[in-house]
């Protein structure tokens, strides 16, 4: 008896010094999926303040508005994209903010609005843009893109003036809307 | 009496030498579904696949000496686990981005260093010991993933990526 039990320890024991000195890690193997994501193109501008006001003075032409504007432009761009323009107009050139009393006629031209953006010199919405009527508007800025700036934004502070100087112009309230706009290209 | 005992000794010798074998265990893996959408939006912390992945791991007669199973998940690339299909983009997705949730846990990004895959790229999806008694088997997980891109600049754009799964049993 105590010689089988030795013999079949001695079998065990080289059983499995045989089998298994060497058994290496198990590994499956690959399997895949497949990841999409897609982050879509967007481009934005938002004002504050929504509204300005001018206190008119006859033949003036310093007639400044009450509150600068100011001008957030946010975009999330493809990078085939190299340029993004901001443009500011109105929809009519000859009557950019137009009279309230019926019987006026006289209206305020686009031309006479100017604008000083982030503080330079002040130019006439004058200019024929991609929006708006013609010669009723105001690039704004252009700014180029590269593959680190295709998402982004920035502000820019925009403040108005009404010049009438030798421009004469009946008493009245006269309102109007300033559209901005944004466009990326190509 | 004495053939009776030099037969069962023998008997017990093929078992183990058929236990011990390498031959027959086998383990798989098995994601479905194979592919994850996510509609990103910029700079969001959320945005989560629109599916999970249930990823079955099946392993029959493993070796009686094997005492731990594995199963791991990775990128071929940390910087661009998931990259801009535009050739000109160098902006991409990094595995950091890519957090996953496995069970219903909380989520966890793809950057440790595993067996598998590239540095900081990969995630442990699960680990579990084995017995005697599991030493065939089957589970299935359910993973749930996220593109987390706050405080992170991305172009618009389409972004691909494959994610790979292996298992191994040790040791």
């Amino acid at each position: 008896m105590t010689q089988i039990l030795r013999a079949f320890a001695i079998a065990v024991v080289a059983v499995v010094g045989i089998a298994t000195p060497a058994m290496a890690q198990l590994d499956s193997a690959e399997a895949t999926a497949t990841l999409t994501a897609v982050l879509p193109e967007s481009l934005s501008v938002s004002l504050i303040p929504g509204a300005v006001t001018f206190t008119l003075t006859s033949g003036s032409a310093t007639n400044a508005g009450n509150l600068p504007i100011s001008v957030t432009t946010t975009w999330t761009l493809a990078v085939t994209r190299t340029d993004v323009a901001l443009y500011a107009y109105f929809s009519n050139a000859s009557a950019a903010l137009v009279h309230t009393i019926p019987a006026s006629t006289v209206d305020i031209p686009s031309s006479r609005v100017e604008v000083s953006i982030n503080g330079a010199a002040v130019l006439a919405l004058d200019q024929t843009v991609v929006f708006g009527g013609a010669s009723a508007g105001r690039r704004i800025f252009t700014q180029s893109l590269t593959a680190l700036t295709a998402s982004s934004s920035r502000t820019d502070s925009l403040a108005l003036n009404i010049n009438l100087a030798t421009y004469a112009l009946p008493a009245d309230t006269y309102t109007g809307t300033l559209r901005l706009r944004a466009r990326a290209t190509p | 009496m004495k053939a009776y005992r030099w037969h069962g000794t023998i008997t017990f010798v093929v078992w183990l030498i058929s236990a011990c074998s390498t031959s027959a265990d086998t383990l798989t893996v098995s994601p479905v579904p194979v592919a994850v959408a996510f509609t990103l939006t910029h700079n969001g912390a959320s945005n989560q696949g629109l599916t999970p992945i249930a990823v079955v791991t099946t392993w029959t007669t493993l070796a009686v000496t094997r005492t731990g199973l594995a199963l791991y998940a990775y990128f071929g690339s940390a910087s661009a686990a998931l990259a801009n299909t535009n050739p000109s983009a160098t902006v991409h997705i990094p595995s950091s981005r890519i957090e996953v949730s496995v069970n219903g846990g909380a989520n966890q990004s793809f950057t440790q260093t595993l067996p598998f895959g590239a540095a900081s790229a990969g995630r442990q999806i699960l680990s579990q010991a084995i017995t005697a008694l599991t030493l065939t088997g089957t589970r299935t997980d359910t993973l749930t993933f996220n593109i987390n891109l706050s405080g992170y600049t991305l172009p618009a754009g389409t972004y691909v990526g494959v994610l790979r799964f292996r298992a191994r049993a040790t040791p």
